[in-house]
């Protein structure tokens, strides 16, 4: 799905916990999630650091729409500069 | 670790007043053992049926097909650790057991409460739909009801225990017989230039979908749960040490049998690698891919082959583990189904280029071994007899749509993971 948005001109963030999974069937922007259960956010954190960490999610969504990428392109929130080379997909 | 097993094939079953093998003819007191069977008081209900191939049969409500085997020297008891039975280590000393018969056990009782524990599943004893190998045995279905105020996995408990007695008490009719077959199965010593082979079994762990570090599904010495890897002897997978969907064939792996076979031949048989799938982060996958890849290196592995026996995401940490077991120089054999074509997606859900060497187990759709034609040719025939659950999901995806499970059904997928079944496929 991320693809095709991607191919029809729109910018697309895929958050998703599995990752590599994400990088190697091709979609180009790629953000790190949790986990399968909870993938924006994490209940153990309780609820205010939850809260923090599904925005620096959310946020790292949106910047990965306005970053240029040459291929698929990991974005992990724990980054002051979230942006990763796509070697990481091996 | 030296294992004997003696098998005492069946050909004849019948129900009598006692349980006796005999020149193939196996006698089973079924009033003895529902009797037996209803002392536990978490057992509301409980019979026994006879069901032969050839027969116009549907057993549904289908959780487990057991079969008999007994220890009958060395360690332990087999299928250890599963509802409760001893976790000594097995794989030791002699065990028999009776071929060509099954254990079915049916029940209304789900695995556990979440995705995937549902019992769609069904064994046609004939027609297009008979294509696994309990289609082929003789078998005991061991019906029953439970407790319904215990907690699910209880409920279980008391299913599987009622299987288990009527495996074990019919295999202790052979305990004391001399087998008409004996096997020796031990990892001698051998030609040290002959490539060392693991075979590494990925089996799918319910624990994220039931949330419960007790679900009951295909079990390690009765754990279920996400563990690291197991190092493991093949003698123990023989005694039924990993048991549950279904332990008949977790015992008759092919796979275990074929690399004993190859054992001092075309290669030298370094032992099992079990690890547990559906693990639910990127890490978690990870460190099973890699832990896997390790354990087979300690084992001085230089090849292996891989199966395993689900689907969806569980597929990453299993092609990861083909990925790292090749870049530590091991080589791989990954035997695998595929996805459904139905679904539209690639056959492989992450086509690693690692994978080098694949046997494709199937798409586990049953549909395209059926004749093409009419909407009601494709159906698999009604019944005259139907065992378990009297409705049945037409599909699996939407579970409020159920049809009388006696009538014609449309034919439901059987996974082949290691290769057992008869279906076969052409290329086109």
């Amino acid at each position: 799905m991320a693809k095709e948005i991607e191919r029809a001109g729109i910018p697309c963030s895929l958050i998703s916990a599995l990752f590599s999974l994400a990088l190697t069937t091709g979609a180009p922007r790629v953000v790190r999630g949790a986990r399968i259960e909870h993938v924006c956010g994490d209940p153990r954190l309780g609820s205010e650091k939850d809260r923090e960490y599904g925005m620096r999610i959310v946020r790292t969504a949106l910047k990965a729409i306005q970053t240029e990428v040459a291929g698929p392109t990991l974005f992990d929130p724990a980054d002051p500069e979230p942006v990763k080379e796509a070697s990481l997909a091996a | 670790m030296r294992l004997e097993l003696g098998t005492f094939h069946v050909d004849e079953m019948v129900f009598s007043d006692r349980t006796h093998w005999s020149d193939g003819t196996l006698e089973v007191d079924d009033r003895a053992i529902v009797g037996a069977i209803r002392n536990d008081p978490r057992i509301t209900d409980a019979r026994l049926e006879l069901v032969k191939p050839g027969e116009s049969v549907r057993v549904t409500s289908m959780r487990d097909v057991i079969e008999p085997r007994i220890k009958v020297s060395g360690p332990g008891v087999t299928y250890p650790g599963i509802s409760g039975r001893p976790v000594i280590t097995v794989g030791q000393g002699r065990t028999h057991r009776l071929s060509g018969i099954g254990i079915i056990e049916v029940a209304e009782v789900e695995m556990y409460h979440g995705n995937d524990a549902w019992l769609d599943g069904f064994i046609d004893m004939s027609g297009p739909g008979a294509l696994s190998p309990y289609s082929s045995l003789l078998n005991i279905c061991v019906v029953v009801d439970v407790d319904r105020s215990l907690a699910i996995e209880g409920q279980n408990e008391a299913c599987h225990q009622a299987a288990l007695l009527v495996s074990d008490t019919i295999a202790a009719a052979v305990k004391e017989q001399e087998p008409p077959e004996l096997e020796t199965f031990e990892l001698t010593e051998t030609d040290p230039d002959l490539p060392r082979a693991v075979y590494i079994c990925c089996l799918r762990s319910p624990q994220h979908y039931a949330d419960s570090l007790y679900a009951f599904w295909t079990s390690i010495y009765g754990l279920s749960r996400q563990t690291p890897p197991w190092v493991m002897h093949p003698n123990e997978l023989l005694d039924g040490a990993i048991s549950v969907r279904t332990s008949w064939i977790l015992v008759n792996n092919p796979i275990v049998r074929e690399m004993y076979r190859q054992h001092g031949k075309e290669l030298n048989f370094a032992g099992v690698v079990a690890i547990r799938t559906r693990w639910s982060s990127q890490d978690e996958k990870d460190i099973t891919s890699f832990q896997a890849a390790k354990t087979a290196l300690m084992l001085g592995a230089s090849g292996a082959v891989i199966s395993y026996d689900s689907g969806g995401n569980d597929f990453m940490e299993v092609i990861r583990t083909v990925q790292a077991c090749e870049n530590s120089g091991i080589k791989t054999v990954f035997m695998t189904g595929e996805e459904s074509p139905d679904t539209g997606g690639p056959p492989l859900l992450e086509p690693l280029p690692e994978a080098r060497a694949i046997v494709s187990m199937g798409t586990g759709s049953a549909a395209i071994s059926l004749a093409t034609g009419s909407e009601e040719r494709k159906m698999l025939p009604a019944v005259e007899r139907l065992i378990g659950q009297k409705t049945i999901v037409r599909d699996s995806s939407q579970r409020q749509n159920t049809i009388a499970a006696d009538g014609p059904l449309p034919p439901r997928g059987w996974g082949d993971p290691y290769g057992l079944g008869r279906v076969s496929c052409f290329e086109y």
